[in-house]
């Protein structure tokens, strides 16, 4: 009876750790299922290319302007996301921020919602679709309102 | 003999018990001038306006003291040049940075002072950039040489 785990302290504290290591692994791959909401949390960065149409009215081509920027992001578990970073159209340079929701689902798609402002001036509301890479490590945007033709890179600043 | 089992036994459990939050540890970080330096192979493309197209590709070493040195292949407008470059750069915890970088190129009227915005992501392994002097549209993606 002497050998009882229950009855042994030092037995009692390995099984306690044991547990602990398996939860903690267990969680650790849980942030591997990556693509949640839960597991795209994290502090990302990206680079955009693309152009905004200029005259809506006008098919005619060229009607466009370069836009392009890099900046840094953060996704929260519930799916909130800030960032922002320099952005370059034409010959100007300033400073984008915004904040929205994202969505990610199973299958490594996504969607947002986003509200830009550009110097601190609101640019309204614009819809995002998301693919994620590289183990939810990489996604890449597309802004899908129209006369913008904006696509974005994302990696995530550190994993493991 | 129970009581040298017992004390291993519990050393395991401390040792696990250590090792429990260490799996979490890589959830915080931040980018100093310290890890980031490296040397990047690097590609920039966009716009130079007044000039037209720009794209080009090179090496650049970023030094632990802030400084860069590099060498770069070009084309502005289907004008082929060689360029080296020195110049400084600074890195933010949340992995932002600038960088200023004075230009010498193999035809003097391009010889430039380029300003830079710079995000570090990847383990600190890549970097993104974009110009931010007025008469460029100009973004590039960088990856370290090793």
């Amino acid at each position: 009876m002497n050998d009882s785990p229950i009855r042994s302290p030092a037995r009692l504290l390995l099984g306690f750790a044991l547990i602990a290591l398996a939860a903690a692994a267990s969680m650790r791959a849980d942030d591997h299922q990556k693509c949640s909401n839960h597991g795209a949390a994290g502090s990302w960065s990206y680079r955009f290319s693309g152009s905004l149409i200029s005259d809506p009215n006008n098919d005619g081509y060229p009607n466009d302007f370069p836009a392009n920027g890099v900046g840094t992001l953060t996704l929260d578990p519930s799916g909130n996301v800030s960032g922002g970073g320099p952005f370059k159209t034409g010959c100007c340079l300033s400073q984008l921020t915004f904040t929205g929701t994202s969505s990610v689902h199973a299958d490594c798609t996504g969607s947002l919602t986003l509200e830009i402002y550009q110097d601190g001036v609101d640019q309204g509301s614009f819809d995002v679709d998301e693919v994620f890479g590289d183990n939810a490590n990489a996604f890449h945007w597309i802004l899908t309102d129209p006369y913008h033709v904006i696509s974005l890179d994302g990696q995530r600043q550190f994993h493991n | 003999m129970k009581r040298h089992i017992s004390s291993i036994s519990f050393a395991i459990a401390l040792g696990i018990l250590g090792l429990a939050p260490a799996l979490f540890a890589n959830d915080h970080h931040g980018c100093t001038l310290r890890n980031v330096a490296a040397t990047y192979g690097y590609t920039v493309s966009g716009i130079r306006n007044g000039i037209g197209p720009a794209a080009s590709v090179g090496s650049a070493e970023l030094n632990s003291d802030g400084t860069v040195t590099g060498a770069q292949s070009a084309s502005f407008n289907g004008i082929i040049l060689s360029e080296t470059y020195t110049g400084t750069y600074t890195v933010n915890d949340d992995c932002t940075g600038t960088a200023v970088l004075n230009v010498v190129s193999s035809i003097p009227a391009f010889n430039r002072t380029s300003n830079l915005a710079v995000v570090w992501d990847d383990n600190e392994e890549r970097f993104r950039m974009i110009f931010t002097d007025g008469d460029t549209i100009l973004t590039g993606d960088a990856q370290r040489v090793h």
